[in-house]
């Protein structure tokens, strides 16, 4: 008998993307339980080449029934699998809001609404339909998509365990109250909105500083931010990194003194998790998913009274035990991420569609 | 189902939400705010007026009653109303990329192509776009900042009557 198959499909694959990263250790799970897997894309990074098949090598296999399709925005990709007479895993991302880009970037905001038109037409290839989480599920089940499971995000552990960067982790440490927020820079992420909150929190503690790790994404954003810290005076309390390597992500987490998110729009939130597995204190608005991946961890506001929480941010940074009780629920919430739950909860849903 | 009567009703949840043992988000809250009205004490307040990123003023009405420059409402109107640009990323098919061997290579070469075009003139767009919704936001309350200046004219004008027509 011949190996059965079920592969993966994405419009794009970059290293570090959480999408990439999910998929590819979705493919060892898949692999662990004797399927042959690969995963194909129709951008592919030139980093990736050696781990990622272009879409058109695909062929299907003769005994090939299945797909696992993860949808996060418009491409040619669901018309491929159309094409293909498979049923379809739909693994749900999300997809920002078109509203986000209008007037910004055409582009991104017609690939948008693209992704939001398939979503319709993917529900009769559907057999099996996962969302990372609630709001997305929701999400789904507004496009109509029935029967929705959640299956979130997996943390790898192994992936954390790399020593720091000393060098950084030095700069870091020397100085004052260190603010992290980890995204691309987008507007339904609100960056903005972390400059103000500086603004606010250097008249608490002149010597705060705000690290914007993520790719500088949009068309024209990374320079509104930083004209804003420009403007407010703030501007060397502002680093953008752009993209960082894993090890430097790590030491941020780890070196960083309140991971702070202002984000109006996530389908998840991996750094969330990732704060809360560091032991990080996270400060987040309550916005889409947000809730949902932080449960009982973390502290949720619902008002973008900046001065307010600048003050929150100090009170928080000052008292050690609130911190220290923080964390350890943060941690607690972290433990539900971890990749042996999240792959047996795959498993679970793979045996309801005869496929485990 | 809810009852809207009741929901009004129900206390406002604090702004601030933790799950704490020893806090609760209320106590929390009432620490903020006792810790904001020191900080403005010994600092003063803070004056929080920022521009927003991506806003776009919509386009002033001509005041009712009062005569105004027609040209000038049509074409506000008209720029306000224009649509953005837009940036199709369909792919149009060509039969030549049916073509055994060669075709497949053709359509390669062709999204190549078609992607690097794209990426150009996508930011090409976004900056013009970005550009026109300056400009058109700034004639929106300029015309909003001529409009409140035409009224307070009109009020100074009417307290000044009285006592021109008593000199006359």
């Amino acid at each position: 008998m011949s190996q059965p198959e079920l592969h993966q499909f994405l419009t794009g694959a970059t290293s570090g993307d959480a999408i990439t990263e999910q998929a590819l250790l979705m493919r060892q799970w898949l692999r662990d339980l004797g399927f042959a897997s690969d995963i194909y894309a129709w951008h592919i990074h030139p980093d990736l080449a050696a781990e990622i098949r272009p879409l058109t090598s695909y062929r299907r296999g003769r005994n090939e029934r299945w797909a696992i399709y993860r949808h996060s925005i418009g491409s040619e990709v669901p018309d491929y699998l159309a094409g293909h007479d498979l049923r379809l895993i739909l693994i749900y991302h999300n997809i920002t809001p078109p509203a986000f880009f209008d007037g910004i970037d055409p582009m991104r905001a017609r690939l948008a609404r693209l992704g939001l038109e398939q979503l319709h037409n993917l529900r009769s290839q559907t057999g099996l339909a996962l969302a990372d989480s609630a709001f997305n599920a929701a999400d789904l089940s507004r496009a109509g998509v029935t029967d929705v499971a959640v299956l979130p995000i997996a943390l790898e552990a192994a992936r954390y365990q790399l020593p720091l960067n000393a060098g950084l982790a030095g700069t870091l440490k020397a100085g004052g109250a260190n603010l992290l927020f980890i995204g691309r820079l987008a507007p339904n992420k609100r960056q903005e909105d972390l400059v103000r909150l500086l603004f606010c929190l250097r008249r608490i503690r002149p010597a705060a500083h705000l690290y914007l790790v993520g790719d500088r994404w949009a068309v024209g954003y990374d320079r509104w931010v930083e004209q804003l810290a420009d403007e407010l005076g703030v501007r060397d309390g502002l680093t953008l990194t752009g993209k960082v390597a894993q090890q430097d992500m790590i030491t941020y987490l780890k070196s960083a003194d309140c991971y702070v998110s202002m984000s109006e729009h996530e389908g998840f939130g991996v750094p969330l998790i990732e704060s809360m597995y560091l032991g990080l204190p996270i400060v987040a608005y309550s916005a889409t998913a947000v809730p949902d991946t932080l449960g009982m961890g973390g502290i949720l506001f619902h008002r973008k009274d900046f001065e307010a929480l600048a003050e929150l941010i100090d009170f928080l940074l000052a008292g050690q035990p609130l911190r220290d009780r923080v964390v350890a629920c943060q941690k607690e919430r972290a433990e539900t991420f971890l990749e042996p739950q999240v792959k047996t909860l795959f498993v679970d849903y793979l045996a309801k569609v005869g496929l485990a | 189902m809810i009852d809207e009567s009741q929901a009004g009703n129900q206390p406002e949840k604090p702004w601030i939400e933790i799950h704490d043992p020893v806090i609760t988000s209320e106590a929390l809250v009432a620490e903020i705010d006792r810790r904001v009205a020191a900080r403005r004490t010994e600092l003063g307040p803070v004056n929080l007026i920022f521009p927003t990123f991506g806003h776009v003023s919509t386009y002033p009405e001509p005041p009712a009653g009062h005569a105004y420059n027609p040209n000038l409402y049509y074409y506000l109107k008209q720029a306000n109303q224009s649509p953005p640009p837009t940036v199709e990323p369909v792919l149009a098919p060509s039969p030549a990329t049916r073509l055994p061997f060669l075709g497949r290579l053709w359509q390669l070469i062709r999204g190549e192509m078609h992607n690097l075009i794209l990426f150009y003139v996508n930011q090409m767009a976004g900056d013009q776009n970005r550009l026109n919704i300056d400009l058109i936001s700034t004639l929106n309350e300029l015309t909003r900042e001529i409009q409140a200046q035409q009224a307070e004219i009109d009020r100074l004008r009417a307290q000044l009557k009285p006592g021109e027509e008593g000199m006359e």
